[in-house]
């Protein structure tokens, strides 16, 4: 056996487990060293993941390939987990929450994220995302104290296992039409299974899947569990949901659907490009009406799934490539605005819009840093979310979908509306007389900075972040 | 073949039996019936070992655990048929997707004659659900599912530690109030406090 293949995995999983393990016998004073601990074994994973020799491999009897892709899924879950990690260890702390079972719960999920990205056979892919689902549920539910985090954790809870069975159901439907589970041979037999009189079958196994990685991407009409979810979820673990759990269903998407379902492209395509669209219009209409920071920004976080789904309904390389790209921009920006929010709720500050109130005054620094990060999700020049919609845009006009290209376009000026409001309530409206002090942890800040960084780099000099993602798009469509 | 009808039969039943049921103890019963009843499918299969493991964690350990966990919450707090919600119009809608789908396949199993799928990585005829080849299949070209699988079981034991044991001070809040209501001095159990807890708030855009 060749475990070389999943040495990543096997680090993260390792250190999770030695985070269990410890956690009983580390004081409260320790517990800065947990938080060490599974920043290092991140580091290690990632380094074990770079220093990869092989590309285009399968491994472990076809259960996995070590192609492009699979790096540069790996890097970006690794890069979201060591960020969310910096800026959950003071939120943690203030809280007077256990920092090693926290910290173990995100390398499982991490694991689990993972291993749904380099699969190549869906029985892998299936446990990948049980890994991960299980770890979310547990991490949206983790502040004892809160019911409103149990409340979502419940709740998410019933919808992904929900979803879970409708992949199961799906997935189960395409090994009986096939009678495989490797990836890379189900698109031709699919196809063959189409000439029979049994076809109609190949239409509800793809819809089935399709129905449920929606569901875990949080596409309309199947997000209406997220905005509680989100809401309700412990802070950190929100930004981890939205930016991991989500480019995870991408990742599986584009594996089992863009590389496995192929041959039926024409088809699924329509389906992911009318979703694309509903999911992008439902999600910034709704968020027009949001009064908190956190629900808005879940419904922002459908808007941009509905954009980054654009690339994958083309299906072409480079709509591949601009997802990917895409998703790179999605990470930055989104940890961004929740080491802003996580700094600020910090010291009691609430979580209402109206709570910005004068923000611009008194810390000009981080509300220039939010402003920065919003820019980046509406689409202005010389952010990342510029270059990434600029990509998406134009992978949709070559691939014949203009339509979709409006799409984009019109939303991504409805979305100006409810960041404008938050900005404006920053810098214009007056600071509240009982405003306290506001201080960021220092991993917050360093989280803070990386964004920032990340957004900047992305938005100016973004050739090789293109070509990054065009080359790990390389063998998708086959 | 007319053992396959007849178990399939029974399995389906079972099935309904589970999410029909009133009374959570009969579900966890008409789960032992199905989860028996999927054990026989897998014997006719010739898959012996996974039949019999089946029965032996499945409808053995598992659903006594099942048992356990219901009779201790349920010592505290009788299950309440009444406030039940019964769901409106779900039930025929569930019933036509469930029809449609079987519908589908059936036709498609009648007119295409679908071949059974050619077996896969475990190997000849022969020796095929022996507990040997299960072994090998299981720790060779299934190795990695089986492991990341040990890690999600590991993780919901992690969880299930995290969310309900812990801290002595937090002890029962946020839990529904049927579990922390506990009588600290063998005070009688104040029934309007043992009625299940109130409905969390749910949904929509507050």
């Amino acid at each position: 056996m060749d475990f070389g293949a999943v040495w990543p995995e096997i680090i993260l999983a390792g250190v999770g487990m030695l985070l269990v393990l410890l956690d009983p016998f580390v004081g409260a004073k320790r517990q800065r060293a947990l938080g060490y601990l599974a920043v290092g074994g991140i580091v290690a994973a990632g380094i074990a993941t770079l220093f990869e020799p092989r590309t285009g491999e399968v491994a472990l009897a076809g259960m996995v390939i070590l192609d492009p892709l699979s790096l540069f899924f790996r890097l970006l879950f690794l890069s979201a987990a060591l960020l969310v990690t910096l800026f959950s260890f003071g939120f943690l702390q203030e809280r007077d929450q256990d920092v090693g079972e926290f910290m173990a719960l995100l390398c499982f999920a991490t694991t689990g994220a993972m291993v749904m990205a380099i699969s190549w056979d869906i029985i892998s892919l299936y446990v990948g995302l049980e890994l991960l689902s299980i770890s979310s549920y547990i991490l949206v539910a983790f502040l004892r104290d809160e019911r409103r985090s149990h409340e979502a954790g419940l709740k998410y809870l019933l919808n992904g296992a929900l979803a879970s069975a409708l992949l199961l159901f799906g997935l189960s439907l395409i090994y009986g039409l096939t009678g495989t589970t490797a990836i890379p041979v189900l698109g031709r037999q699919l196809a063959a299974a189409l000439g029979h009189p049994y076809g109609g079958i190949v239409w509800l196994a793809v819809g089935l899947v399709l129905a449920a990685l929606a569901f875990k991407i949080a596409a309309a009409p199947f997000h209406l569990w997220a905005p509680d979810a989100y809401e309700g979820a412990p802070t950190p673990v929100t930004g981890y949901l939205m930016v991991v759990a989500e480019s995870a269903g991408f990742a599986a998407l584009i594996r089992l659907v863009s590389t496995g379902m192929g041959p039926l492209s024409t088809e699924w395509g329509i389906w992911l490009a009318g979703l694309a669209i509903l999911t992008m219009t439902v999600g910034n209409v709704t968020a027009l009406w949001q009064q908190n920071i956190k629900r808005m920004l879940a419904y922002s976080s459908v808007a941009q799934v509905g954009y980054i789904l654009a690339g994958i309904a083309v299906a072409t390389r480079g709509g591949v490539g601009s997802t990917l790209f895409y998703l790179i921009a999605y990470l930055f920006s989104t940890l961004g605005c929740f080491a802003v929010i996580i700094a600020l709720s910090a010291r009691g500050h609430g979580e209402q819009i109206a709570d910005y109130a004068g923000l611009g005054r008194r810390r000009p620094w981080l509300a220039g840093l939010l402003t920065l990060f919003f820019a980046s999700y509406v689409g202005i020049p010389a952010t990342a979310g510029f270059m990434g919609k600029l990509g998406l845009i134009g992978a949709a006009i070559h691939g014949d979908m203009a339509w979709l290209a409006v799409g984009i376009a019109v939303n991504s000026a409805i979305s100006i509306g409810y960041y404008w409001s938050v900005a404006r309530t920053m810098w214009i409206d007056p600071v509240p007389e009982a405003a306290g002090a506001i201080r960021a942890s220092a991993g917050g800040s360093i989280s803070l900075v990386l964004s920032a960084v990340g957004v900047v780099l992305l938005g100016l000099v973004p050739q090789m972040f293109f070509h990054l993602s065009q080359w790990a798009s390389a063998g998708v469509i086959r | 073949m007319i053992t396959f009808f007849i178990v399939a039969a029974v399995a389906v039943a079972a099935a309904i039996g589970v999410i029909a049921a009133r009374n959570a103890v009969h579900s966890v019963l008409w789960l032992v019936v199905h989860l028996c009843s999927l054990a026989v499918l897998y014997m006719t299969l010739h898959a012996e070992f996974l039949g019999l493991v089946q029965i032996l964690i499945y409808a053995g350990a598992v659903m006594i655990l099942f048992l356990f966990v219901l009779s201790l919450l349920s010592a505290r707090s009788a299950p309440n048929a009444a406030a039940w919600e019964q769901p409106r119009g779900q039930t025929g809608l569930a019933i036509a997707a469930a029809a449609v789908v079987a519908a589908l396949v059936l036709v498609g199993a009648a007119v295409g004659n679908i071949a059974a799928p050619t077996q896969g990585a475990a190997g000849g005829a022969a020796a095929f659900g022996t507990v040997q080849t299960f072994g090998q299949a299981l720790f060779g070209p299934y190795l990695l599912p089986f492991e990341g699988t040990a890690l999600a079981l590991l993780t919901a034991i992690v969880g299930a530690v995290a969310l309900s044991a812990g801290h002595d001070d937090a002890a029962g809040r946020g839990l529904p109030a049927t579990v922390a209501a506990e009588p600290a001095d063998g005070a009688p159990i104040d029934v309007s406090h043992a009625a299940p807890a109130e409905p969390v708030a749910t949904g929509g855009d507050r």
